[in-house]
């Protein structure tokens, strides 16, 4: 929670101030080159059970976001609808997923609200953008797609939730870099984990400063 | 939901982030020998990775650039060659001639063969070589024994962990284990550090991290473990521009940080 007070407080100064690191060794010594890179979502290899792990005694409908209700017309996922068509439901109503990337130099979120980091140029609603990223330094690029953590929705009260999420990562150097302002990268996400919430089960999961996790007292 | 995006700057960008962890470049060049040239910044290369999600499949990337100067814009440098498939520059980025643009199979078709040889790599500019390199490519790196269920493998905090993959003796660079996590806590919905750490073993087809690989992650973190084998050179061409060639095979698994 104090973490995530401080991430909004960093909304503010993020970009303010970018890092100054020089290559050293044989690695060549060149400024800070900020730019960006696209980032596909090619695959997403599903749970695909997830409707019976999630609640013990209740089937609850889920639909994973390599499911066919989130694809483009060339059978690709569309990030906007799987950010903004609802998949599936829990106490407080219908259910979203929220969507994270980033890499050494901060990272970026995009929910049902807004989804200012997808590609406008593509219009498939496939590729997003990283921004921020320093291309002459050797990171991690990662990714990761969330759902919300909320009990199911014949539980009007708020107790425990479940939640569950998707990752991809790739380590990337200089070169990979170069040769993706060319071609971009494919993400292949894989599903992770179901997640336990005890807390911010009266918000919704987002981005935004009244989500979960955000809330100021 | 809100409307809001947030656009956010880790807490600590410590530099080592950028070198798998390590301090400075220097210090991942002595602990991982080739495997740090991926770091390398040239003018031009050739890029071969075969990465493995888990149980979920494999992915490959096969391709080449070339600038005037680093950090300038791609451009047409000569026809590159791993051995005698030829790589040409169709005005926008290098593909296998007579391809346009390969999808993940067909990278796949012609990355495979080349994994557990000794092949060679070149440009050839106008005729004229412009660099040459000839290295041993280990063999496609598969972890063994993984869980059959999905998603993310529990860690003990208080015990080793054991990995087992099939050993390639003819490789003399080693098996570097890379663990990452981006420092997102899912279930509390806060931002941490990144962790990076690194280590370089024998290629001899079973390593066990000892406990004290994952200090400082929390209990219930999640994070990537990278198994990772390849060669890599960096050449000096006969234009004086420099060149790096890089060959890796991966298999990365999802983990997570219990009691």
């Amino acid at each position: 929670m104090k973490t995530f007070k401080r991430i909004l407080f960093l909304v503010s100064i993020s970009i303010l101030s970018m890092p100054l690191i020089i290559y050293s060794g044989s690695s060549p010594s060149e400024p800070d080159n900020i730019g960006t890179i696209l980032v596909s979502w090619a695959q997403l290899n599903p749970h695909l059970n997830l409707e019976y792990e999630l609640h013990d005694v209740q089937y609850i409908p889920i639909a994973e976001p390599n499911e066919p209700m989130f694809e483009n017309n060339d059978g690709e996922m569309d990030i906007y609808k799987v950010l903004t068509e609802s998949y599936g439901s829990n106490n407080r109503g219908p259910s979203y997923y929220y969507y994270m990337h980033g890499g050494w130099s901060g990272w970026q979120c995009m929910d049902v609200g807004g989804q200012n980091s997808v590609d406008t140029d593509d219009a498939s609603n496939n590729t997003a953008v990283v921004e921020s990223v320093n291309l002459n330094q050797g990171q991690t690029i990662w990714a990761q797609i969330m759902s919300e953590c909320h009990s199911n929705p014949n539980n009007s009260t708020s107790t425990n939730g479940r939640g569950f999420w998707y990752k991809w990562n790739k380590n990337l150097g200089p070169n990979d870099f170069a040769l993706a302002q060319d071609t971009g990268i494919e993400m292949i996400f894989g599903y992770i984990d179901i997640t336990t919430c005890t807390h911010h089960l009266d918000q919704d999961y987002g981005c935004g400063a009244g989500d979960a996790g955000n809330d100021p007292t | 939901m809100s409307i809001l995006i947030l656009a956010c700057k880790k807490e600590s960008t410590s530099p080592a982030s950028h070198y798998f962890g390590f301090e400075n470049y220097e210090v991942a060049a002595q602990n991982l020998g080739v495997y740090v040239h991926v770091l390398d910044a040239t003018e031009g290369g050739i890029i071969m990775r075969e990465t493995t999600y888990g149980n979920d499949g494999t992915q490959w990337d096969l391709g080449a650039i070339f600038r005037n100067s680093i950090f300038t814009e791609n451009t047409n440098g000569g026809d590159y060659y791993i051995n005698d498939v030829k790589f040409v520059h169709n005005g926008s980025f290098y593909a296998p001639e007579g391809y346009e643009e390969l999808t993940n199979e067909e990278e796949g078709a012609l990355i495979s063969p080349l994994y557990g040889q000794t092949n060679e790599f070149k440009l050839i500019r106008d005729g004229e070589k412009v660099f040459e390199s000839d290295y041993y490519i280990p063999e496609s790196l598969k972890l063994f024994g993984l869980p059959t269920e999905p998603g993310a493998i529990d860690v003990s905090s208080s015990g080793s962990f054991t990995l087992s993959w099939n050993a390639d003796s003819n490789n003399e660079n080693g098996v570097v284990f890379y663990l990452f996590s981006n420092g997102v806590d899912v279930e509390n919905i806060t931002v941490g550090n990144e962790l990076h750490r690194a280590i370089k073993v024998e290629d001899t087809g079973t390593v066990t991290l000892d406990k004290s690989f994952f200090n400082d992650l929390p209990i219930g973190a999640y994070f990537t473990l990278f198994a990772i084998r390849g060669n890599a050179e960096l050449s000096q061409g006969t234009d004086d521009l420099s060149y790096n060639v890089y060959s890796i095979t991966e298999h990365q698994i999802s983990c997570k940080l219990v009691e």
